[in-house]
């Protein structure tokens, strides 16, 4: 695998400044949240529920604000990205969206499918083999052996 | 008394041939245990409707079985894949995996099975022992004391920190805030729901550690699906400590989880993640090379391992001394013992006396299976990580989703899962650590709750928190927490900046 290229490191770092910077909004909005929640039926001597969020919220902006005055590249430890990822967590989405509806057993073989064909894990025998394989031995294990039940699709697995 | 009671109790599990529910129990509970997405309070509810037909005492034999087995596969899968099988888990990965990345998953399952054999059976004995005197101690335990236990718990937040303590710090009050989702729990007002019914209830624990610790890592293996290091090959030569003063090192950690583990689990609530962070921050102070922790320090996985299971002993002093469950899984058990008319509580020791020695003497057991099963196993577990890295990646993401469906029942869960996984990925990507959000969503209400009932018990009184001793010593321990890293840091820039300045005055 290639080295990471002066544009992908640049990204990686306003990925990291970004993040901290977002992680500061999320503090303010949810501190700014307080002030419109209802907490009039509870009085002295309860702090009240307004009271801890805005401590938190506020420890999140402030340690989240230091944490972005004080960065400081982490090269060692960088958490490899590339389209793939985004293709993975996309195909994760449609898999929560289709197990309520297809049902457990069409939705997993699916999506172990799909998404071992987007990373070419391997030939067409490996992969069915993989998702057929695993979809059976996890219904085996929840919903014969653990008694658990899986979501159904209209054709009743 | 004492001797007798227990005798009378592996009497009872030999003669009613429930030494084999215990053994199946156990095997049960390490494959649920290292299942992503099972706990072993989700692997103990699940058997509960097998135990219908069984009378009390193998009821009572198979569930402690599951329990203690499925604290030791909760490591086993954290240690190698990254994946904690449960909360109390989380811990073990943050070198543990490390340690697997090294080549050194063997030594790291004969350090956790041998961890959890001491700690299992400090947990027991002192269960057995001394359970009605440590339960009076756990009673004076008041709402400032657990505030002050919470705070000590937030200030490890400064030692599980990799990537600077800011960052650190901002993730623990990240956690800390995903808690204040849902009902209050003093006055039920509703706080950051939305509008929708679905949130009234908090943000599912379990399916948000899944995808935080699991979910990421399936996203994170696809990112590195290409690289040609990594889960290769698992090496189990090295599988014992390389000499004698090793050894020593591993059973002096052993003790000091199994003595945190007790200390924490014997108050309600404390519970095996409580007791397992705090370990892991007890073992960084004592240890001779704290820089190596989150990088593969074995010290770092012996110490909340031994605390890990010493807490399903503890955890049963406040549920049979006081009716109180002392874990998210004695909790569980609560359901079992009523299941067959018991009533967890000091009465039980006058009505039920024959059944909480079986249950004695099933926990003895159960942690010898255990360390006989995992010890057999270590190869096998070890195979695990053999799996090519594009299975796994797909192998996780399924289970993940399906573990979180079979947690919650619910869809809930399982877009809890991914939006924490989403998460997970992204701080991981921006170098922020995850263990501190974890810690911050299991203190979050452990404070809030405890800090107010203190105000309404006071009158408003904020000394009132610093009144008692042991809040006192808490909040010392504390501070010694928060304090030792930053001192550490301190003395290492000045020893870099003299050595520096050395270079420059011999140039």
């Amino acid at each position: 695998m290639r080295p990471p290229g002066a544009s992908e490191r640049k990204a990686a770092l306003s990925f990291e400044r970004g993040m901290l910077l977002a992680l500061l909004a999320f503090g303010a909005l949810l501190f700014a949240g307080t002030f419109a929640m209802d907490a009039s039926a509870v009085a002295p001597p309860d702090i009240g529920p307004l009271f801890v969020p805005r401590v938190f919220s506020g420890a999140l902006m402030l340690f989240s604000a230091i944490a972005f005055v004080r960065y400081k590249p982490d090269e060692d430890n960088r958490t490899p990205y590339d389209r793939t990822v985004l293709l993975a967590m996309i195909i994760a989405i449609g898999y929560a969206l289709a197990l309520p509806v297809l049902g457990y057993a069409v939705s997993t073989f699916a999506t172990l499918l799909i998404i071992l064909f987007a990373i070419r894990a391997g030939g067409w025998a490996g992969m069915l083999g993989f998702s057929a394989g695993l979809t059976a031995l996890i219904y085996f294990v929840f919903e014969q052996v653990m008694k658990v039940g899986l979501p159904a699709g209209p054709w009743g697995f | 008394m004492l001797f007798g009671g227990l005798l009378g109790g592996f009497h009872q599990i030999f003669a009613g041939s429930y030494a084999w529910i215990i053994v199946l129990g156990s095997a049960i509970g390490i494959a649920a245990g290292a299942t992503p997405g099972m706990s072993s309070a989700g692997a103990v509810a699940l058997l509960i409707p097998f135990t219908f037909t069984m009378d009390a005492v193998g009821s009572l034999a198979l569930l402690a079985s599951v329990y203690t087995g499925a604290q030791y596969g909760g490591s086993v899968s954290a240690t190698l894949l990254n994946t904690p099988g449960a909360p109390e888990s989380a811990v073990i990965a943050l070198d543990g995996y490390p340690l697997t990345q090294q080549g050194q998953a063997g030594k790291a399952l004969t350090a956790l099975i041998f961890a959890g054999l001491v700690g299992g059976l400090v947990g027991t004995i002192v269960l057995v022992t001394a359970v009605v005197p440590l339960a009076k101690e756990a009673l004076r335990f008041g709402p400032p004391e657990m505030f002050a236990l919470a705070v000590f718990g937030i200030t490890v937040v400064g030692s599980l920190t990799q990537g600077g303590i800011w960052r650190g710090l901002a993730a623990g009050a990240l956690g800390l805030l995903v808690t204040m989702i849902g009902q209050d729990p003093v006055s039920s007002v509703t706080r950051y729901t939305l509008g929708t019914t679905n949130l009234l209830g908090g943000i599912p624990f379990i399916p948000a550690l899944i995808g935080l610790f699991a979910l990421s890592e399936a996203f994170i293996l696809v990112g590195k699906r290409n690289q040609p290091v990594g889960l290769t090959k698992v090496s189990t030569r090295h599988a014992w400590p390389s000499n004698a003063r090793e050894g020593w090192m591993w059973l002096k950690f052993m003790l000091i989880g199994s003595g945190v583990g007790l200390f924490v689990a014997v108050h309600p609530g404390g519970g095996a993640t409580v007791a397992s962070l705090i370990a892991y921050s007890v073992a960084r102070q004592f240890s001779r090379r704290p820089k190596l922790f989150g990088k593969g320090a074995i010290e770092g996985i012996i110490t909340p391992e031994s605390a890990d299971k010493a807490t399903v002993g503890a955890a049963m002093i406040p549920l049979l001394g006081l009716g109180i469950p002392g874990s998210a899984t004695t909790a569980v058990l609560v359901g079992a013992f009523t299941l067959h008319g018991l009533e967890p509580g000091p009465m039980i020791f006058r009505t039920h006396i024959d059944v909480v020695w079986a249950l004695f003497a099933s926990l003895f057991l159960a942690n010898l299976v255990v360390f006989v099963l995992g010890f057999v196993g270590v190869p096998f577990f070890a195979r695990v990580t053999l799996i090519p890295r594009k299975y796994l990646a797909a192998g996780i993401l399924a289970l993940c989703f399906v573990g979180s469906y079979a947690n919650g029942g619910n869809m809930i869960s399982v877009w809890t899962t991914l939006v924490f996984g989403i998460l997970g990925f992204a701080l991981k990507r921006a170098g922020i650590p995850l263990p501190p959000v974890v810690l911050g969503m299991v203190l979050g209400p452990l404070l809030e709750t405890n800090l107010r009932q203190s105000m309404l018990i006071s009158g408003g009184n904020w000394l009132f928190l610093l009144q008692s001793p042991i809040s006192l010593f808490l909040y010392a321990l504390g501070i010694v927490s928060i304090a030792a890293p930053a001192l550490l840091a301190l003395r290492k820039a000045r020893a870099d900046a003299g050595g520096e300045l050395h270079s420059e005055i011999s140039a």
